[in-house]
C-alpha cells in the first residue's frame, strides 16, 4: 500500500513554489536543488502540476514556476486525485468478472469505508495548512537548535 | 494507496470459512470454487494464516480447513497486517531514514492518511463482515 513518488514528489513541489511567496517565480533547477530530486522527475510532475491548473510557468531570465491559485484554494485531495489517479484502497471491480458476494461483503464493509475515511481525512487539508504546519515545525526545530547551542 | 491481491484474498478466504454452512470442514476446491480464488493461491495463503491461528486444517485432497478463531477477535487489521508487504504509504514512515523528517512540511499529509484508513482496520472485524455478507442474503441467489 503505497503513495507514488509522483504523488509525495508533487505534494513537495507545490510547497516549495508556494514558499517562495506568490510573486516570485523559481526555477526548476533552484527546486531540484532544494528539493534534492532530479530536475528530469520535476520536469514531469510540473507538467502535470500545469495541467492540473495549479502552478503557471513564464519564460525567460526571470521565468519559472508560481503558483497559480492561492494555496488555501488548493486542496490535498484534488491535487493527489490529478498525481495518482483515484486514491481507493483497492482496485474497482471489474465489470466482466463476477465478483463474488465474500468479495463484495468486504468492499462495502472495509474498502468503501476506508476510501471514505481517507477522502474526509484529505477533504480538510490545503496548501496553506501544510505550510502553516511547516511554519510550526521550522519554528520548533530552531527552538530546539538554540537550546542545544 | 493499494491493498494487494493478497491481502484481499486472505480476507476473502477467511470470511468463505467464517460463514460456512456444513459442518465438515472446507476442501480447499470447496472454497476456490466459492470464492473464486485458484486452488493453489489458496493454499499458499493458508500457511500463514494456519500458522498464526487464524484457520485449522490441512493440506492436501483428503484436507480442508475451517476457523479456529471466534470471527469477533479476528480483525481486519491484524490479517492485513499478516498478510502485506507494508502498510505504510510512504518509504519514511515505514523505517527508512530521511534527513528531512524533523522538518518536513508534507509527512503530516501521509501520517494522517495512514492513521485513518489503519482506524477503520482495526475497527472491523471478521464478525463485521459477516454480518455485511449475511444481510445479502436474501437479495441474490449465489
Amino acid at each position: 500500500m503505497k503513495i507514488s513518488t509522483k504523488g509525495r514528489y508533487g505534494v513537495r513541489f507545490l510547497i516549495d513554489v508556494a514558499e517562495q511567496g506568490m510573486d516570485t517565480h523559481t526555477t526548476l533547477s533552484e527546486i531540484s536543488k532544494r528539493q534534492n530530486i532530479s530536475s528530469a522527475y520535476l520536469g514531469q510532475i510540473a507538467g502535470s502540476l500545469k495541467r492540473a491548473g495549479y502552478i503557471r510557468s513564464i519564460k525567460g531570465s526571470n521565468g519559472g514556476f508560481t503558483l497559480a491559485k492561492p494555496p488555501h484554494e488548493i486542496q490535498l485531495r484534488e491535487v493527489l486525485h490529478s498525481l495518482e489517479g483515484d486514491l481507493t484502497i483497492v482496485d474497482p471491480p471489474i465489470s466482466t468478472e463476477e465478483e463474488s458476494l465474500y468479495r463484495r461483503a468486504i468492499r462495502i464493509g472495509l474498502y468503501q469505508k476506508i476510501d471514505e475515511a481517507v477522502a474526509q481525512t484529505l477533504e480538510v487539508m490545503t496548501l496553506d495548512s501544510l505550510l502553516r504546519h511547516g511554519r510550526l515545525l521550522h519554528s520548533v526545530h530552531n527552538v530546539a537548535a538554540l537550546r542545544s547551542q | 494507496m493499494k491493498i494487494s491481491t493478497r491481502g484481499q484474498y486472505s480476507l476473502e478466504a477467511l470470511l468463505c470459512l467464517a460463514t460456512a454452512t456444513s459442518e465438515k470442514p472446507y476442501s480447499i476446491h470447496t472454497i476456490a470454487e466459492k470464492t473464486h480464488i485458484s486452488d493453489g493461491y489458496l493454499e499458499q495463503l493458508f500457511i500463514p494464516l494456519k500458522k498464526a491461528g487464524y484457520v485449522s486444517g490441512s493440506r492436501g485432497v483428503q484436507g480442508g480447513y475451517r476457523l479456529a478463531k471466534d470471527p469477533k477477535e479476528i480483525v481486519a487489521y491484524q490479517v492485513l497486517d499478516l498478510m502485506e508487504t507494508s502498510l505504510h504509504t510512504i518509504p519514511c514512515l515505514n523505517g527508512e531514514e530521511c534527513t528531512k523528517s524533523n522538518i518536513c512540511e508534507s509527512k503530516v499529509v501521509w501520517t494522517d492518511v495512514e492513521s485513518s484508513i489503519e482506524k477503520v482496520m482495526r475497527s472491523v472485524t471478521l464478525a463485521d463482515l459477516m454480518e455485511t455478507y449475511n444481510s445479502f442474503q436474501g437479495d441474490s441467489a449465489e
